[in-house]
C-alpha cells in the first residue's frame, strides 16, 4: 500500500533569471512499512523536499499525498491537525520543547490533539527506546543521543501513517549515531512503521531498504 | 459553544501556559508588577478621590444651601409646608450677642433642631435649651474654664439687663476645639425676652428637594426662583460658601480622576505590549517547534492568552488589594464599603481590557509563527549549564588566560 506518493513536486525561490530550484519537478512513492534513505550532497534540495512531504512548507507545485489526502487541499489548521495524527517528526536538532520533561514531550502530540494516550503503546514506546528512567527528566539534562531518543518516542506516539528524519544523526557522536539508527530501524520494525530519512551520509543510508538519491533538487536514477 | 475536541485539549494548554510563565520567571515578574502597580494606582486614586468626595458628601449630607433671612414665624411655616424644600430649620440673622471670654470669642445665637442639625452639629449629652435659662455650650470650652462638661453646670453670661446671667447647661455639643470662637446656643423663650415685643430677627435655613443632581449655578438660580414667590429677592438670600464651593471642587476632582486613570493605563499598556512583544518574538523558535509538534495557530493563540489572563488574575486582585489598602489609609473617613466593590470591579475591568488590548499584536505574533522557521533554524536546543556539560569550556578572561600563555613551568609559549 502507498503511504506517499509526491507528483511533479516543485519549490522554486526568487524569479527568473535569478530563480532557485530547490526541488524541482520530483516524483516520489513510499510504500507501506518501507525505510527509505533520500540522500544527497549539502543544498541538494532534500530537506526541502523532506519539509513539503511533512507538510512544513508548501510547494509552489506539485502535490504531496500522504495516507490517501492530499495535503495541498488543507488549509492551515487542517493541515497541522493532520500533520500531528499522520506525520512523526526527528529532527538533526531534536526540537524538544525545554519547558516540558521527557515524558510530556513525547505525549505532546496525543495531548494537542485532545486525545487519550494510549498507556500499553506508550510503555513499549519508552521501553524499547530506554527511556524508563527519564521519564522526569527535562530535556537540558539529557545527552544528545538521549534526546533523540525522546524524539523518536515522540514521533512515534501517535502510530503515524509515516516518520520523518532529517538528518537524525547529524548532532550525534558515532556511538549515539549507532544507538539511534538502531533503534529507528528496530521500532520501524516492530511497528511495522514507514520510515523516511534524509541524510548525506552514505554508510547511514545504506541501513535502510531503498535509497533514493536527490542532486540540484532531482530524483538521480 | 466549546467543542469536545477544543474542551480537552484545554488542559494541554493550560499546562504548557503554566510552564511558560514558570520558565520566564523574570520576564513575568515585570509584567505582574506593572499590571499590579497599575491596578493599585488606579485603586487607590478611586479611592482617595471619591472616598473625599463620599467624606464631604456625608458632612454636607442634608447641610444647608441657602438662608433666607429676616423671615416671620408665617413665611417661615409656608416655607417648611414648600414641597420644593426638603428641609427648613429656623435661626437668627446673625448672633444674639458676641461674648469675650478672654481669648474666646463666644457667639450666642438661637437654633431650632432643624437648623442644629443642618449645620451638622452633635450633642454628645443632653438636648436643645427650652427654658429661658438653659442652654447648650460646646464641650471644649467648659473644660477650657477649668469647669466639668456635665449636665446641669452652671454658666455666667452677660447678656443684657432682659435676661439672666445665669444659666444651666442642658445640652453637649461636640466639637474639635479647633480654635477660639465658640457658639452658645439659647432658647427661643430668651430670644422673646430679649427682643420683648420687636420683631425677632429669624432666618430660614433651607435645602431644597431633588438638589444632588443640580449643578451650582443651577442650584443657585432654582433657590432664587422658588423663593421669588414669597417676596425673597437676592438680597434677601445668603449661599452658604461652604456647600457651593465644596460642589464646585468635586466634580473638578472627578475630571481628574479619570485622566489620569487614563494616563495609567496607556503607560501600563504601553509596558505590558512591550514586554509580551519582546517576549514572543524571543520565543519564535519555542513556538516554531510548537507548530512543528502540531499546535494550531488557534491553540498558539490561547496559549499567548491563557497567558497573560494567568498573569492578570494574580497581579490584578493583588493590586486592587493593595490600592485599597493605600486609600483607606490615606482617607480613612471616606472609606465606603460599596464604593470599594465598585471601584474594584471597575479597576479589574479596566485592567481586564487593557491587558487583552495590549496582547493582541503579540498573540498574532505568535499564531504567525511557520514551523518551518523552527526547522530552518540551526540550533541545539537550549544549552545545558556550564557545569554539566562534557565539552571543555575556557572563559575569555586575562586571568585564565594567563594559564594559556604563562603555564606552570614559566616558560611562556613555546
Amino acid at each position: 500500500m502507498r503511504i506517499l506518493q509526491t507528483k511533479n513536486l516543485k519549490k522554486y525561490y526568487g524569479e527568473e533569471p535569478n530563480i532557485t530550484r530547490a526541488v524541482d519537478d520530483v516524483d516520489l512513492s513510499v510504500n507501506k512499512g518501507e525505510f527509505v534513505a533520500i540522500v544527497g550532497t549539502s543544498g541538494s534540495g532534500k530537506s526541502t523536499l523532506l519539509h513539503m512531504v511533512g507538510g512544513l512548507d508548501t510547494p509552489t507545485s506539485g502535490s504531496v499525498i500522504v495516507h490517501e489526502k492530499e495535503l495541498s487541499k488543507m488549509n492551515d489548521e487542517e493541515l497541522t491537525i493532520f500533520r500531528r495524527r499522520n506525520i512523526g517528526f526527528v529532527f538533526q536538532n531534536y526540537n524538544l520543547v525545554p519547558i516540558l520533561n521527557v515524558y510530556e514531550n513525547i505525549v505532546l502530540p496525543v495531548e494537542l490533539d485532545g486525545g487519550t494516550v494510549d498507556r500499553n503503546f506508550a510503555d513499549e514506546v519508552i521501553h524499547i527506546l530506554a527511556l524508563e528512567d527519564k521519564l522526569k527528566s527535562m530535556p537540558n539534562n539529557l545527552s544528545g543521543g538521549q534526546q533523540q531518543r525522546v524524539a523518536i518516542a515522540r514521533a512515534l506516539i501517535t502510530k503515524p501513517a509515516i516518520v520523518l528524519a532529517d538528518e537524525p544523526t547529524g548532532n550525534l557522536d558515532s556511538k549515539s549515531s549507532a544507538d539511534v539508527l538502531g533503534l529507528l530501524k528496530l521500532t520501524g520494525g516492530k511497528f511495522n512503521q514507514t520510515i523516511v530519512m534524509i541524510t548525506h551520509n552514505q554508510d547511514i543510508a545504506s541501513l535502510a531498504d531503498r535509497i533514493i538519491r536527490i542532486e540540484d533538487g532531482r530524483i538521480m536514477g | 459553544m466549546i467543542s469536545l475536541f477544543t474542551a480537552s485539549s484545554n488542559k494541554i494548554i493550560s499546562s504548557l501556559a503554566d510552564k511558560s510563565i514558570w520558565a520566564d520567571r523574570r520576564r513575568n515578574i515585570f509584567i505582574i508588577t506593572t499590571i499590579a502597580f497599575a491596578s493599585c494606582l488606579m485603586m487607590s486614586l478611586a479611592l482617595y478621590v471619591f472616598g473625599g468626595s463620599y467624606q464631604t458628601g456625608k458632612f454636607y449630607r442634608g447641610r444647608l444651601q441657602a438662608a433666607v433671612l429676616y423671615v416671620n414665624p408665617e413665611q417661615f411655616a409656608a416655607l417648611s409646608e414648600d414641597e420644593a424644600i426638603d428641609q427648613t430649620g429656623l435661626s437668627l440673622v446673625m448672633p444674639l450677642k458676641e461674648l469675650r471670654i478672654g481669648k474666646d470669642r463666644l457667639s450666642v445665637t438661637y437654633y431650632d433642631e432643624a437648623a442644629f442639625l443642618m449645620y451638622s452639629h452633635e450633642l454628645t449629652q443632653g438636648r436643645l435649651p427650652e427654658a429661658e435659662t438653659e442652654i447648650a455650650i460646646p464641650v471644649s470650652y467648659l473644660e477650657k474654664q477649668g469647669l466639668e462638661p456635665a449636665l446641669g453646670q452652671s454658666v455666667t453670661l452677660e447678656l443684657g439687663q432682659k435676661v439672666p446671667s445665669e444659666y444651666t447647661v442642658c445640652g453637649l455639643i461636640k466639637d474639635e476645639d479647633a480654635n477660639s470662637s465658640y457658639e452658645v446656643l439659647v432658647s427661643q423663650t430668651l430670644l422673646e425676652s430679649w427682643f420683648s415685643g420687636m420683631d425677632i430677627p429669624y432666618s430660614a435655613l433651607i435645602r431644597m428637594a431633588g438638589s444632588e443632581v443640580m449643578g451650582t449655578d443651577e442650584l443657585k438660580q432654582y433657590i432664587l426662583d422658588r423663593m421669588e414667590p414669597y417676596g425673597f429677592d437676592e438680597a434677601d438670600i445668603a449661599f452658604s460658601s461652604s456647600y457651593f464651593s465644596t460642589f464646585d471642587n468635586a466634580s473638578g476632582n472627578m475630571l481628574t480622576t479619570v485622566l489620569v486613570s487614563i494616563l495609567i493605563v496607556i503607560a501600563c499598556s504601553t509596558v505590558i505590549y512591550s514586554l509580551f512583544y519582546i517576549s514572543v518574538t524571543g520565543k519564535v523558535k519555542e513556538y516554531g517547534r510548537l507548530r512543528v509538534v502540531g499546535i494550531t495557530q488557534k491553540q498558539m493563540k490561547r496559549l499567548v492568552r491563557k497567558e497573560s489572563r494567568k498573569l492578570s488574575l494574580l497581579s490584578v486582585p493583588l493590586g486592587i488589594v493593595i490600592g485599597s489598602i493605600i486609600g483607606y489609609l490615606l482617607i480613612p473617613g471616606g472609606w465606603y464599603l460599596p464604593n470599594t466593590v465598585k471601584f474594584a470591579v471597575i479597576t479589574a475591568l479596566v485592567m481586564e481590557i487593557t491587558v487583552r488590548l495590549s496582547i493582541r499584536k503579540p498573540v498574532r505574533i505568535a499564531a504567525s509563527v511557520s514551523p518551518v522557521e523552527a526547522v530552518r533554524i540551526t540550533t541545539t536546543t537550549d544549552v545545558a549549564k556550564l557545569g554539566s556539560t562534557k565539552k571543555l569550556h575556557r572563559k575569555i578572561h586575562p586571568i585564565p588566560l594567563q594559564g594559556f600563555i604563562f603555564p606552570a613551568t614559566g616558560n611562556g609559549l613555546s
